[in-house]
Protein backbone atom coordinates (compact mmCIF):
# COMPACT_ATOMS: atom_id res chain seq x y z
CA UNK A 1 0.00 0.00 0.00
CA UNK A 2 2.60 2.51 1.09
CA UNK A 3 4.69 2.44 -2.05
CA UNK A 4 1.82 3.48 -4.28
CA UNK A 5 1.99 7.08 -5.30
CA UNK A 6 -1.54 7.05 -6.56
CA UNK A 7 -4.35 4.77 -5.79
CA UNK A 8 -7.98 5.08 -6.71
CA UNK A 9 -10.71 3.35 -4.85
CA UNK A 10 -13.91 2.49 -6.77
CA UNK A 11 -13.51 5.72 -8.65
CA UNK A 12 -16.73 6.45 -10.53
CA UNK A 13 -17.95 9.31 -12.66
CA UNK A 14 -21.47 9.54 -13.96
CA UNK A 15 -22.78 11.93 -16.58
CA UNK A 16 -26.52 12.06 -16.62
CA UNK A 17 -26.81 8.80 -14.73
CA UNK A 18 -24.50 6.89 -17.09
CA UNK A 19 -21.24 5.73 -15.52
CA UNK A 20 -18.44 6.65 -17.94
CA UNK A 21 -15.88 5.64 -15.34
CA UNK A 22 -17.04 2.66 -13.39
CA UNK A 23 -15.48 1.61 -10.08
CA UNK A 24 -11.91 1.88 -11.20
CA UNK A 25 -9.07 0.84 -8.88
CA UNK A 26 -5.79 2.08 -10.27
CA UNK A 27 -2.39 1.62 -8.70
CA UNK A 28 0.62 3.68 -9.70
CA UNK A 29 4.00 3.36 -8.02
CA UNK A 30 6.53 6.12 -7.69
CA UNK A 31 8.77 6.48 -10.72
CA UNK A 32 6.58 4.40 -12.97
CA UNK A 33 5.39 5.30 -16.41
CA UNK A 34 1.82 4.12 -16.28
CA UNK A 35 0.12 3.62 -19.62
CA UNK A 36 -3.63 3.89 -19.66
CA UNK A 37 -4.93 2.23 -22.76
CA UNK A 38 -8.42 1.94 -24.13
CA UNK A 39 -10.47 2.72 -27.21
CA UNK A 40 -12.06 6.12 -27.80
CA UNK A 41 -14.75 6.84 -25.27
CA UNK A 42 -13.42 4.30 -22.78
CA UNK A 43 -13.12 6.94 -20.09
CA UNK A 44 -9.37 7.62 -20.10
CA UNK A 45 -9.73 11.38 -20.24
CA UNK A 46 -12.38 11.36 -17.57
CA UNK A 47 -10.16 9.38 -15.20
CA UNK A 48 -7.31 11.78 -15.80
CA UNK A 49 -9.53 14.82 -15.32
CA UNK A 50 -10.56 13.50 -11.95
CA UNK A 51 -7.00 12.73 -10.90
CA UNK A 52 -5.87 16.17 -11.99
CA UNK A 53 -8.76 17.71 -10.07
CA UNK A 54 -10.67 19.20 -13.00
CA UNK A 55 -13.70 17.04 -12.43
CA UNK A 56 -15.28 15.80 -9.25
CA UNK A 57 -15.79 12.06 -8.86
CA UNK A 58 -19.37 10.96 -8.42
CA UNK A 59 -18.19 8.19 -6.13
CA UNK A 60 -14.98 6.73 -4.85
CA UNK A 61 -11.75 8.42 -3.93
CA UNK A 62 -8.31 9.24 -5.20
CA UNK A 63 -5.40 8.83 -2.84
CA UNK A 64 -2.33 10.71 -3.87
CA UNK A 65 0.58 11.81 -1.65
CA UNK A 66 -0.81 13.74 1.21
CA UNK A 67 -3.80 15.80 0.27
CA UNK A 68 -2.14 19.06 1.17
CA UNK A 69 0.50 19.33 -1.51
CA UNK A 70 -1.32 17.21 -4.01
CA UNK A 71 -2.03 19.84 -6.63
CA UNK A 72 1.37 21.49 -6.67
CA UNK A 73 2.90 18.21 -7.57
CA UNK A 74 0.63 17.27 -10.43
CA UNK A 75 1.20 18.62 -13.90
CA UNK A 76 -1.40 17.72 -16.47
CA UNK A 77 -1.87 17.90 -20.19
CA UNK A 78 -5.40 16.73 -20.77
CA UNK A 79 -6.90 16.65 -24.23
CA UNK A 80 -5.89 19.77 -26.18
CA UNK A 81 -3.21 21.86 -24.52
CA UNK A 82 -4.79 24.90 -22.87
CA UNK A 83 -3.14 27.70 -24.73
CA UNK A 84 -4.40 31.06 -25.90
CA UNK A 85 -3.82 31.32 -29.64
CA UNK A 86 -3.38 35.07 -29.67
CA UNK A 87 -0.47 34.92 -27.29
CA UNK A 88 3.00 33.63 -27.95
CA UNK A 89 4.47 30.53 -26.34
CA UNK A 90 6.38 32.40 -23.71
CA UNK A 91 3.38 34.45 -22.61
CA UNK A 92 1.23 31.35 -22.32
CA UNK A 93 3.84 29.83 -20.03
CA UNK A 94 4.18 33.05 -18.09
CA UNK A 95 0.44 33.27 -17.50
CA UNK A 96 0.34 29.88 -15.90
CA UNK A 97 3.41 30.61 -13.81
CA UNK A 98 1.91 33.91 -12.67
CA UNK A 99 -1.34 32.22 -11.72
CA UNK A 100 0.59 29.66 -9.69
CA UNK A 101 2.77 32.34 -8.16
CA UNK A 102 6.00 30.74 -9.35
CA UNK A 103 6.96 33.06 -12.18
CA UNK A 104 10.65 33.19 -12.91
CA UNK A 105 11.80 34.06 -16.39
CA UNK A 106 14.80 31.77 -16.44
CA UNK A 107 12.92 28.67 -15.38
CA UNK A 108 10.37 29.25 -18.13
CA UNK A 109 13.12 29.62 -20.68
CA UNK A 110 14.63 26.40 -19.37
CA UNK A 111 11.34 24.59 -19.78
CA UNK A 112 10.86 25.94 -23.29
CA UNK A 113 14.33 24.72 -24.01
CA UNK A 114 13.49 21.31 -22.63
CA UNK A 115 10.46 20.94 -24.89
CA UNK A 116 12.39 22.37 -27.83
CA UNK A 117 10.45 25.58 -28.30
CA UNK A 118 13.07 28.14 -27.30
CA UNK A 119 13.31 29.46 -30.85
CA UNK A 120 9.56 29.69 -31.34
CA UNK A 121 8.73 31.26 -28.03
CA UNK A 122 7.87 34.62 -29.58
CA UNK A 123 5.58 33.16 -32.21
CA UNK A 124 1.84 33.31 -31.68
CA UNK A 125 0.70 29.87 -30.64
CA UNK A 126 -2.13 29.81 -33.17
CA UNK A 127 0.59 29.51 -35.78
CA UNK A 128 2.18 26.54 -34.04
CA UNK A 129 2.04 23.11 -35.59
CA UNK A 130 0.13 20.42 -33.75
CA UNK A 131 3.36 18.93 -32.47
CA UNK A 132 4.59 22.28 -31.20
CA UNK A 133 1.30 22.90 -29.43
CA UNK A 134 1.53 19.51 -27.83
CA UNK A 135 5.07 20.16 -26.67
CA UNK A 136 4.05 23.54 -25.30
CA UNK A 137 1.27 21.72 -23.48
CA UNK A 138 3.85 19.46 -21.88
CA UNK A 139 5.92 22.53 -21.04
CA UNK A 140 2.88 24.06 -19.35
CA UNK A 141 2.31 20.88 -17.40
CA UNK A 142 5.89 21.03 -16.15
CA UNK A 143 5.61 24.48 -14.60
CA UNK A 144 6.06 24.42 -10.86
CA UNK A 145 8.19 21.25 -10.87
CA UNK A 146 5.50 18.63 -10.49
CA UNK A 147 6.67 15.15 -9.69
CA UNK A 148 3.61 13.50 -11.16
CA UNK A 149 2.81 14.18 -14.76
CA UNK A 150 -0.45 13.31 -16.51
CA UNK A 151 -0.38 13.20 -20.30
CA UNK A 152 -3.62 12.46 -22.09
CA UNK A 153 -3.04 11.11 -25.61
CA UNK A 154 0.02 13.32 -26.10
CA UNK A 155 0.84 11.73 -29.44
CA UNK A 156 -2.63 11.89 -30.88
CA UNK A 157 -2.54 13.37 -34.35
CA UNK A 158 1.22 13.81 -34.45
CA UNK A 159 3.40 12.77 -37.36
CA UNK A 160 6.03 10.07 -36.79
CA UNK A 161 8.71 12.62 -35.99
CA UNK A 162 6.44 14.36 -33.50
CA UNK A 163 5.65 11.03 -31.91
CA UNK A 164 9.32 10.25 -31.51
CA UNK A 165 10.00 13.66 -29.99
CA UNK A 166 7.26 13.31 -27.42
CA UNK A 167 8.33 9.77 -26.60
CA UNK A 168 11.92 10.84 -26.07
CA UNK A 169 10.81 13.73 -23.90
CA UNK A 170 8.74 11.43 -21.74
CA UNK A 171 11.63 8.99 -21.33
CA UNK A 172 13.94 11.84 -20.45
CA UNK A 173 11.61 13.23 -17.81
CA UNK A 174 11.25 9.83 -16.28
CA UNK A 175 14.94 9.03 -16.31
CA UNK A 176 16.50 12.38 -15.50
CA UNK A 177 13.92 13.82 -13.16
CA UNK A 178 12.52 10.64 -11.73
CA UNK A 179 9.01 11.78 -12.52
CA UNK A 180 6.06 9.49 -12.22
CA UNK A 181 4.13 9.70 -15.45
CA UNK A 182 0.66 8.60 -16.40
CA UNK A 183 0.14 8.54 -20.12
CA UNK A 184 -2.89 7.49 -22.12
CA UNK A 185 -3.35 6.31 -25.67
CA UNK A 186 -5.60 4.17 -27.77
CA UNK A 187 -2.62 2.63 -29.53
CA UNK A 188 -0.95 -0.03 -27.40
CA UNK A 189 1.90 -0.33 -29.87
CA UNK A 190 3.00 3.24 -29.16
CA UNK A 191 2.33 3.09 -25.48
CA UNK A 192 4.35 -0.08 -25.11
CA UNK A 193 7.45 1.81 -26.20
CA UNK A 194 7.37 4.10 -23.18
CA UNK A 195 5.24 2.69 -20.42
CA UNK A 196 6.30 0.06 -17.95
CA UNK A 197 2.93 -0.65 -16.41
CA UNK A 198 -0.33 -0.85 -18.28
CA UNK A 199 -3.94 -0.37 -17.35
CA UNK A 200 -6.42 -1.56 -19.93
CA UNK A 201 -9.77 0.15 -19.81
CA UNK A 202 -12.98 -0.29 -21.74
CA UNK A 203 -16.49 1.05 -21.20
CA UNK A 204 -15.30 2.82 -18.08
CA UNK A 205 -14.09 -0.36 -16.42
CA UNK A 206 -10.47 -1.21 -15.69
CA UNK A 207 -10.11 -4.63 -17.27
CA UNK A 208 -6.53 -5.42 -16.41
CA UNK A 209 -3.45 -3.94 -14.82
CA UNK A 210 -0.19 -5.54 -15.81
CA UNK A 211 3.51 -4.85 -15.90
CA UNK A 212 5.66 -4.60 -18.97
CA UNK A 213 7.09 -8.10 -18.39
CA UNK A 214 3.68 -9.55 -17.91
CA UNK A 215 2.44 -7.92 -21.07
CA UNK A 216 5.42 -9.19 -23.01
CA UNK A 217 4.77 -12.66 -21.70
CA UNK A 218 1.11 -12.44 -22.59
CA UNK A 219 1.96 -11.42 -26.10
CA UNK A 220 4.88 -13.76 -26.60
CA UNK A 221 4.16 -16.59 -28.97
CA UNK A 222 3.80 -19.87 -27.13
CA UNK A 223 2.35 -23.31 -27.51
CA UNK A 224 -1.03 -23.78 -25.96
CA UNK A 225 -2.20 -27.26 -25.14
CA UNK A 226 -5.77 -27.96 -24.15
CA UNK A 227 -6.10 -31.30 -22.41
CA UNK A 228 -8.16 -32.99 -19.75
CA UNK A 229 -5.08 -34.32 -17.98
CA UNK A 230 -2.75 -31.44 -17.21
CA UNK A 231 -1.04 -33.26 -14.31
CA UNK A 232 0.17 -36.11 -16.43
CA UNK A 233 1.09 -33.78 -19.27
CA UNK A 234 3.14 -31.61 -16.90
CA UNK A 235 5.14 -34.50 -15.55
CA UNK A 236 5.82 -35.79 -19.05
CA UNK A 237 7.00 -32.36 -20.14
CA UNK A 238 9.30 -32.11 -17.14
CA UNK A 239 10.75 -35.55 -17.78
CA UNK A 240 11.56 -34.45 -21.32
CA UNK A 241 13.37 -31.30 -20.26
CA UNK A 242 10.73 -28.75 -21.14
CA UNK A 243 11.32 -26.37 -18.21
CA UNK A 244 9.56 -23.26 -19.39
CA UNK A 245 5.89 -24.03 -19.20
CA UNK A 246 2.96 -23.07 -17.08
CA UNK A 247 -0.42 -24.55 -16.28
CA UNK A 248 -2.60 -21.48 -16.82
CA UNK A 249 -6.01 -22.98 -16.41
CA UNK A 250 -7.41 -26.32 -15.27
CA UNK A 251 -7.16 -27.67 -18.79
CA UNK A 252 -4.59 -25.38 -20.37
CA UNK A 253 -0.82 -25.48 -20.52
CA UNK A 254 1.42 -22.87 -22.07
CA UNK A 255 4.88 -23.82 -23.26
CA UNK A 256 7.30 -21.00 -23.99
CA UNK A 257 9.97 -21.18 -26.65
CA UNK A 258 10.38 -24.44 -28.64
CA UNK A 259 7.79 -23.19 -31.10
CA UNK A 260 8.99 -25.50 -33.86
CA UNK A 261 8.44 -28.59 -31.73
CA UNK A 262 4.66 -28.71 -31.81
CA UNK A 263 4.54 -32.05 -33.71
CA UNK A 264 7.13 -33.66 -31.45
CA UNK A 265 5.42 -32.57 -28.26
CA UNK A 266 2.08 -33.67 -29.61
CA UNK A 267 3.39 -37.11 -30.53
CA UNK A 268 5.14 -37.55 -27.22
CA UNK A 269 2.08 -36.68 -25.13
CA UNK A 270 -0.32 -38.80 -27.18
CA UNK A 271 2.01 -41.77 -27.00
CA UNK A 272 2.01 -41.54 -23.21
CA UNK A 273 -1.78 -41.57 -23.14
CA UNK A 274 -2.57 -37.87 -22.74
CA UNK A 275 -5.68 -36.89 -24.66
CA UNK A 276 -4.99 -33.69 -26.59
CA UNK A 277 -8.03 -31.62 -27.41
CA UNK A 278 -6.10 -28.81 -29.03
CA UNK A 279 -2.51 -27.87 -29.59
CA UNK A 280 -1.49 -24.71 -31.34
CA UNK A 281 0.63 -21.58 -31.23
CA UNK A 282 -1.03 -18.53 -29.70
CA UNK A 283 -0.15 -14.94 -28.91
CA UNK A 284 0.95 -12.51 -31.53
CA UNK A 285 1.03 -8.75 -31.76
CA UNK A 286 0.34 -6.40 -28.88
CA UNK A 287 -2.56 -5.01 -30.80
CA UNK A 288 -4.19 -8.43 -31.07
CA UNK A 289 -3.68 -9.03 -27.41
CA UNK A 290 -5.24 -5.67 -26.63
CA UNK A 291 -8.18 -6.37 -28.91
CA UNK A 292 -8.75 -9.68 -27.25
CA UNK A 293 -8.83 -7.94 -23.87
CA UNK A 294 -11.39 -5.35 -24.83
CA UNK A 295 -13.30 -7.56 -27.23
CA UNK A 296 -13.39 -6.56 -30.84
CA UNK A 297 -16.54 -4.51 -30.41
CA UNK A 298 -14.66 -2.06 -28.24
CA UNK A 299 -14.28 0.59 -30.84
CA UNK A 300 -17.89 0.81 -31.83
CA UNK A 301 -19.25 1.89 -28.53
CA UNK A 302 -18.33 5.53 -28.20
CA UNK B 1 -5.75 35.69 -5.39
CA UNK B 2 -3.08 38.30 -5.93
CA UNK B 3 -1.29 35.94 -8.29
CA UNK B 4 -4.45 35.40 -10.27
CA UNK B 5 -5.09 39.13 -10.55
CA UNK B 6 -1.55 39.65 -11.80
CA UNK B 7 -2.05 36.90 -14.32
CA UNK B 8 -5.36 38.36 -15.50
CA UNK B 9 -3.94 41.83 -15.93
CA UNK B 10 -0.95 40.49 -17.82
CA UNK B 11 -3.26 38.55 -20.06
CA UNK B 12 -5.55 41.54 -20.56
CA UNK B 13 -2.74 43.74 -21.78
CA UNK B 14 -1.01 41.07 -23.83
CA UNK B 15 -4.13 39.99 -25.67
CA UNK B 16 -4.11 43.00 -27.91
CA UNK B 17 -7.68 42.50 -29.11
CA UNK B 18 -9.16 44.26 -26.10
CA UNK B 19 -6.95 47.30 -26.46
CA UNK B 20 -7.69 47.35 -30.17
CA UNK B 21 -11.38 47.36 -29.35
CA UNK B 22 -10.94 50.31 -27.01
CA UNK B 23 -9.07 52.26 -29.66
CA UNK B 24 -11.76 51.46 -32.22
CA UNK B 25 -14.33 52.65 -29.74
CA UNK B 26 -12.44 55.89 -29.33
CA UNK B 27 -12.60 56.48 -33.06
CA UNK B 28 -16.29 55.59 -33.18
CA UNK B 29 -16.99 57.97 -30.34
CA UNK B 30 -15.02 60.65 -32.08
CA UNK B 31 -17.25 60.34 -35.11
CA UNK B 32 -20.51 60.28 -33.18
CA UNK B 33 -19.34 63.14 -30.98
CA UNK B 34 -18.67 65.22 -34.06
CA UNK B 35 -22.12 64.34 -35.33
CA UNK B 36 -23.74 65.27 -32.03
CA UNK B 37 -21.85 68.52 -31.83
CA UNK B 38 -22.79 69.51 -35.34
CA UNK B 39 -26.50 68.85 -34.77
CA UNK B 40 -26.28 70.57 -31.41
CA UNK B 41 -24.97 73.68 -33.12
CA UNK B 42 -27.92 73.86 -35.42
CA UNK B 43 -30.19 72.52 -32.68
CA UNK B 44 -31.25 75.97 -31.56
CA UNK B 45 -32.96 76.64 -34.84
CA UNK B 46 -34.70 73.26 -34.91
CA UNK B 47 -36.03 73.64 -31.38
CA UNK B 48 -37.16 77.13 -32.08
CA UNK B 49 -39.09 76.20 -35.15
CA UNK B 50 -40.77 73.37 -33.31
CA UNK B 51 -41.74 75.81 -30.61
CA UNK B 52 -43.22 78.26 -33.03
CA UNK B 53 -45.18 75.71 -34.96
CA UNK B 54 -46.39 74.05 -31.78
CA UNK B 55 -47.57 75.98 -28.75
CA UNK B 56 -45.94 79.37 -28.55
CA UNK B 57 -47.71 80.89 -31.44
CA UNK B 58 -51.19 80.15 -30.22
CA UNK B 59 -50.87 80.38 -26.47
CA UNK B 60 -48.44 83.14 -25.59
CA UNK B 61 -47.32 84.81 -28.69
CA UNK B 62 -44.98 87.20 -26.84
CA UNK B 63 -42.70 85.09 -24.75
CA UNK B 64 -39.93 85.40 -27.26
CA UNK B 65 -37.26 86.57 -24.90
CA UNK B 66 -38.07 84.03 -22.21
CA UNK B 67 -38.09 81.10 -24.54
CA UNK B 68 -34.86 82.30 -26.07
CA UNK B 69 -33.15 82.16 -22.71
CA UNK B 70 -34.36 78.70 -21.83
CA UNK B 71 -33.53 77.44 -25.25
CA UNK B 72 -29.99 78.70 -25.26
CA UNK B 73 -29.49 77.37 -21.75
CA UNK B 74 -30.68 73.95 -22.87
CA UNK B 75 -28.51 74.12 -25.95
CA UNK B 76 -25.54 75.03 -23.83
CA UNK B 77 -26.11 72.09 -21.48
CA UNK B 78 -26.46 69.77 -24.41
CA UNK B 79 -23.23 70.79 -25.92
CA UNK B 80 -21.08 70.36 -22.82
CA UNK B 81 -18.68 67.48 -23.15
CA UNK B 82 -20.04 65.90 -20.00
CA UNK B 83 -23.56 65.84 -21.45
CA UNK B 84 -22.42 64.28 -24.69
CA UNK B 85 -20.50 61.72 -22.70
CA UNK B 86 -23.63 60.78 -20.77
CA UNK B 87 -25.66 60.71 -23.95
CA UNK B 88 -23.30 58.23 -25.56
CA UNK B 89 -22.80 55.98 -22.55
CA UNK B 90 -26.34 55.96 -21.20
CA UNK B 91 -29.13 53.91 -22.73
CA UNK B 92 -27.32 50.70 -21.96
CA UNK B 93 -24.24 51.06 -24.11
CA UNK B 94 -21.63 50.92 -21.40
CA UNK B 95 -23.23 48.01 -19.55
CA UNK B 96 -23.53 46.15 -22.81
CA UNK B 97 -19.87 46.65 -23.65
CA UNK B 98 -18.80 45.62 -20.19
CA UNK B 99 -21.04 42.55 -20.26
CA UNK B 100 -19.92 41.40 -23.68
CA UNK B 101 -16.30 41.84 -22.70
CA UNK B 102 -16.85 39.70 -19.61
CA UNK B 103 -18.31 36.92 -21.72
CA UNK B 104 -15.65 37.00 -24.43
CA UNK B 105 -12.94 37.09 -21.80
CA UNK B 106 -14.41 34.08 -20.01
CA UNK B 107 -15.03 32.20 -23.21
CA UNK B 108 -11.49 32.66 -24.51
CA UNK B 109 -10.27 31.04 -21.34
CA UNK B 110 -12.59 28.10 -21.76
CA UNK B 111 -12.61 27.63 -25.51
CA UNK B 112 -8.87 27.17 -25.71
CA UNK B 113 -8.87 25.14 -22.52
CA UNK B 114 -6.62 27.71 -20.91
CA UNK B 115 -8.71 27.39 -17.77
CA UNK B 116 -7.03 24.02 -17.23
CA UNK B 117 -3.84 25.86 -16.45
CA UNK B 118 -5.30 28.01 -13.77
CA UNK B 119 -6.01 25.80 -10.86
CA UNK B 120 -7.14 22.44 -9.76
CA UNK B 121 -7.70 23.21 -6.12
CA UNK B 122 -11.38 23.37 -5.40
CA UNK B 123 -10.99 26.12 -2.90
CA UNK B 124 -8.90 28.13 -5.33
CA UNK B 125 -11.43 27.85 -8.12
CA UNK B 126 -13.42 30.50 -6.32
CA UNK B 127 -10.52 32.92 -6.66
CA UNK B 128 -10.13 32.10 -10.35
CA UNK B 129 -13.64 33.37 -10.88
CA UNK B 130 -13.37 36.41 -8.64
CA UNK B 131 -10.08 37.55 -10.16
CA UNK B 132 -11.81 38.04 -13.49
CA UNK B 133 -13.73 40.97 -12.05
CA UNK B 134 -10.49 42.95 -12.15
CA UNK B 135 -10.01 42.94 -15.93
CA UNK B 136 -13.73 43.67 -16.29
CA UNK B 137 -13.29 46.74 -14.11
CA UNK B 138 -10.15 47.83 -15.95
CA UNK B 139 -11.75 47.31 -19.32
CA UNK B 140 -14.87 49.26 -18.37
CA UNK B 141 -12.75 52.09 -17.03
CA UNK B 142 -10.61 52.23 -20.19
CA UNK B 143 -13.73 52.16 -22.33
CA UNK B 144 -15.18 55.13 -20.51
CA UNK B 145 -11.91 57.02 -20.76
CA UNK B 146 -11.79 56.23 -24.47
CA UNK B 147 -15.31 57.61 -24.93
CA UNK B 148 -14.33 60.75 -23.05
CA UNK B 149 -11.25 61.02 -25.23
CA UNK B 150 -13.39 60.68 -28.34
CA UNK B 151 -15.74 63.41 -27.16
CA UNK B 152 -12.79 65.67 -26.38
CA UNK B 153 -11.15 65.10 -29.74
CA UNK B 154 -14.51 65.63 -31.39
CA UNK B 155 -14.69 69.09 -29.93
CA UNK B 156 -11.18 69.78 -31.16
CA UNK B 157 -12.28 68.95 -34.67
CA UNK B 158 -15.54 70.91 -34.59
CA UNK B 159 -15.65 73.86 -32.21
CA UNK B 160 -14.69 74.46 -28.61
CA UNK B 161 -17.38 73.47 -26.16
CA UNK B 162 -17.32 73.71 -22.38
CA UNK B 163 -16.49 70.63 -20.37
CA UNK B 164 -19.42 71.09 -18.01
CA UNK B 165 -19.43 70.70 -14.24
CA UNK B 166 -16.31 68.72 -13.37
CA UNK B 167 -17.54 67.50 -10.00
CA UNK B 168 -20.80 66.25 -11.41
CA UNK B 169 -19.02 64.63 -14.26
CA UNK B 170 -16.64 62.90 -11.91
CA UNK B 171 -19.47 61.65 -9.72
CA UNK B 172 -21.30 60.34 -12.76
CA UNK B 173 -18.15 58.68 -14.07
CA UNK B 174 -17.48 56.82 -10.84
CA UNK B 175 -21.07 55.70 -10.33
CA UNK B 176 -21.46 54.57 -13.94
CA UNK B 177 -18.14 52.76 -13.76
CA UNK B 178 -19.26 50.74 -10.79
CA UNK B 179 -22.72 50.06 -12.14
CA UNK B 180 -21.24 48.82 -15.41
CA UNK B 181 -18.64 46.74 -13.60
CA UNK B 182 -21.40 45.17 -11.54
CA UNK B 183 -23.18 44.31 -14.76
CA UNK B 184 -19.93 42.83 -16.04
CA UNK B 185 -19.71 40.65 -12.95
CA UNK B 186 -23.29 39.59 -13.59
CA UNK B 187 -22.22 38.60 -17.10
CA UNK B 188 -19.27 36.60 -15.76
CA UNK B 189 -21.65 34.65 -13.55
CA UNK B 190 -24.14 34.28 -16.39
CA UNK B 191 -21.42 32.80 -18.55
CA UNK B 192 -20.49 30.27 -15.90
CA UNK B 193 -24.12 29.29 -15.65
CA UNK B 194 -24.64 28.55 -19.34
CA UNK B 195 -21.08 28.34 -20.69
CA UNK B 196 -22.20 29.14 -24.21
CA UNK B 197 -20.79 32.30 -25.67
CA UNK B 198 -23.48 33.20 -28.19
CA UNK B 199 -26.39 32.54 -25.88
CA UNK B 200 -24.75 34.54 -23.11
CA UNK B 201 -24.03 37.46 -25.41
CA UNK B 202 -27.63 37.53 -26.62
CA UNK B 203 -28.92 37.54 -23.07
CA UNK B 204 -26.51 40.33 -22.16
CA UNK B 205 -27.59 42.44 -25.12
CA UNK B 206 -31.28 42.04 -24.32
CA UNK B 207 -30.71 42.69 -20.65
CA UNK B 208 -28.67 45.79 -21.25
CA UNK B 209 -31.33 47.14 -23.60
CA UNK B 210 -33.80 46.93 -20.75
CA UNK B 211 -35.75 44.00 -22.09
CA UNK B 212 -35.73 42.17 -18.78
CA UNK B 213 -37.26 45.12 -16.98
CA UNK B 214 -39.89 45.36 -19.69
CA UNK B 215 -40.74 41.73 -19.05
CA UNK B 216 -40.91 42.38 -15.33
CA UNK B 217 -43.23 45.33 -15.97
CA UNK B 218 -45.47 43.14 -18.06
CA UNK B 219 -45.54 40.56 -15.30
CA UNK B 220 -46.40 43.29 -12.81
CA UNK B 221 -49.24 44.49 -14.98
CA UNK B 222 -50.44 40.94 -15.23
CA UNK B 223 -50.31 40.52 -11.48
CA UNK B 224 -52.36 43.69 -11.00
CA UNK B 225 -54.91 42.60 -13.56
CA UNK B 226 -55.35 39.20 -12.00
CA UNK B 227 -55.63 40.94 -8.65
CA UNK B 228 -52.77 39.27 -6.83
CA UNK B 229 -51.37 42.62 -5.78
CA UNK B 230 -52.36 46.25 -6.01
CA UNK B 231 -50.88 48.90 -8.24
CA UNK B 232 -49.77 50.85 -5.21
CA UNK B 233 -47.83 47.85 -3.95
CA UNK B 234 -45.96 47.52 -7.21
CA UNK B 235 -45.28 51.22 -7.42
CA UNK B 236 -43.93 51.15 -3.90
CA UNK B 237 -41.29 48.58 -4.72
CA UNK B 238 -40.65 49.28 -8.38
CA UNK B 239 -38.53 46.21 -8.81
CA UNK B 240 -37.21 46.99 -12.24
CA UNK B 241 -35.66 50.26 -11.21
CA UNK B 242 -33.20 48.28 -9.13
CA UNK B 243 -31.85 46.53 -12.18
CA UNK B 244 -28.32 47.42 -13.07
CA UNK B 245 -29.07 48.05 -16.73
CA UNK B 246 -31.93 50.36 -15.79
CA UNK B 247 -29.90 52.29 -13.32
CA UNK B 248 -27.12 52.73 -15.77
CA UNK B 249 -29.57 54.20 -18.26
CA UNK B 250 -31.36 56.61 -15.92
CA UNK B 251 -28.51 58.10 -13.94
CA UNK B 252 -27.38 61.44 -15.29
CA UNK B 253 -25.25 64.42 -14.42
CA UNK B 254 -27.83 66.08 -12.22
CA UNK B 255 -28.87 62.88 -10.47
CA UNK B 256 -26.22 60.21 -10.13
CA UNK B 257 -28.37 58.17 -7.80
CA UNK B 258 -31.70 58.21 -9.67
CA UNK B 259 -33.81 56.51 -7.06
CA UNK B 260 -33.45 54.81 -3.74
CA UNK B 261 -31.19 53.17 -2.73
CA UNK B 262 -28.59 55.12 -4.62
CA UNK B 263 -26.96 53.65 -7.70
CA UNK B 264 -23.65 53.01 -5.96
CA UNK B 265 -25.33 50.82 -3.37
CA UNK B 266 -27.19 48.95 -6.09
CA UNK B 267 -23.85 48.39 -7.83
CA UNK B 268 -22.19 47.23 -4.62
CA UNK B 269 -25.00 44.80 -3.84
CA UNK B 270 -24.93 43.58 -7.42
CA UNK B 271 -21.20 42.95 -7.31
CA UNK B 272 -21.49 41.02 -4.06
CA UNK B 273 -24.45 38.92 -5.17
CA UNK B 274 -23.13 38.06 -8.61
CA UNK B 275 -19.62 37.42 -7.36
CA UNK B 276 -21.00 35.03 -4.79
CA UNK B 277 -23.27 33.33 -7.30
CA UNK B 278 -20.46 32.99 -9.83
CA UNK B 279 -18.05 31.66 -7.23
CA UNK B 280 -20.50 29.02 -6.10
CA UNK B 281 -21.18 27.97 -9.69
CA UNK B 282 -17.51 27.91 -10.55
CA UNK B 283 -16.71 25.81 -7.58
CA UNK B 284 -19.54 23.39 -8.09
CA UNK B 285 -19.15 22.71 -11.76
CA UNK B 286 -16.36 20.68 -13.24
CA UNK B 287 -13.57 22.81 -14.64
CA UNK B 288 -13.66 20.97 -17.95
N1 LIG C 1 -18.81 16.41 -19.87
C1 LIG C 1 -19.37 15.28 -20.32
N2 LIG C 1 -20.70 15.13 -20.34
C2 LIG C 1 -21.28 13.99 -20.76
N3 LIG C 1 -20.60 12.94 -21.21
C3 LIG C 1 -19.27 13.00 -21.22
C4 LIG C 1 -18.57 14.18 -20.78
N4 LIG C 1 -17.25 13.94 -20.91
C5 LIG C 1 -17.12 12.71 -21.40
N5 LIG C 1 -18.32 12.14 -21.60
C6 LIG C 1 -18.56 10.78 -22.11
O1 LIG C 1 -17.79 9.90 -21.35
C7 LIG C 1 -17.28 8.86 -22.15
C8 LIG C 1 -15.79 8.75 -21.93
O2 LIG C 1 -15.16 9.86 -22.45
P1 LIG C 1 -13.60 10.09 -22.35
O3 LIG C 1 -13.19 9.99 -20.93
O4 LIG C 1 -13.29 11.37 -23.04
O5 LIG C 1 -13.02 8.86 -23.19
P2 LIG C 1 -11.57 8.67 -23.79
O6 LIG C 1 -10.69 9.76 -23.31
O7 LIG C 1 -11.14 7.33 -23.29
O8 LIG C 1 -11.72 8.66 -25.26
C9 LIG C 1 -17.66 9.17 -23.56
O9 LIG C 1 -18.72 8.35 -23.92
C10 LIG C 1 -18.07 10.61 -23.53
O10 LIG C 1 -19.10 10.85 -24.45
MG1 LIG D 1 -9.72 11.15 -24.44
Amino acid sequence: MKDFLLETNVLTKKYGGRAVVDQVNLHIKKGEIYGLIGPNGAGKTTIMKMIAGFATPTEGEIKLFTDKDRERRIGALIEAPGIIGNLNGFDNMKLKALAMGVYDKQSILDLLNLVGLENDRKKKTKNYSLGMKQRLGIGLALIGHPDFLILDEPINGLDPQGITEVRELVMKLSKERGMTIMISSHILEELSKVANVFGIINHGKLIKELTEEKLKAECEEKIEIVTGNTDLASSILEENNYKDFEVVEANKIHIFGNLSEVPAINRMLVMRGVDINEIHIIGSSLENYYLSCIGNGGNQNV
Amino acid sequence: MFNLIRMNLYRFFREKGYIAFIITLLCATLISAIAIEITAESGIEIVESVDENGQTVYNMGVADENSDITLSAAAEANTSMAEIFVEILGSGVIVMISGIFAIIYSDTERRYGFVKNLTVRKRERVAVFAAKAVPVFVFTCYTMVAVLGGVYLGSCFTYAIPFGNVNRFFAYFVVQLFVATAFGVFSLALYELIRKEVVAVIIVIFTSLGLVSKIVQLLEMGLVKVGICSEAFIEKYEISQHFLANRSAVINLSDVSAGKPCALIIAAIGIVIYLAAGMILYRKKDVV
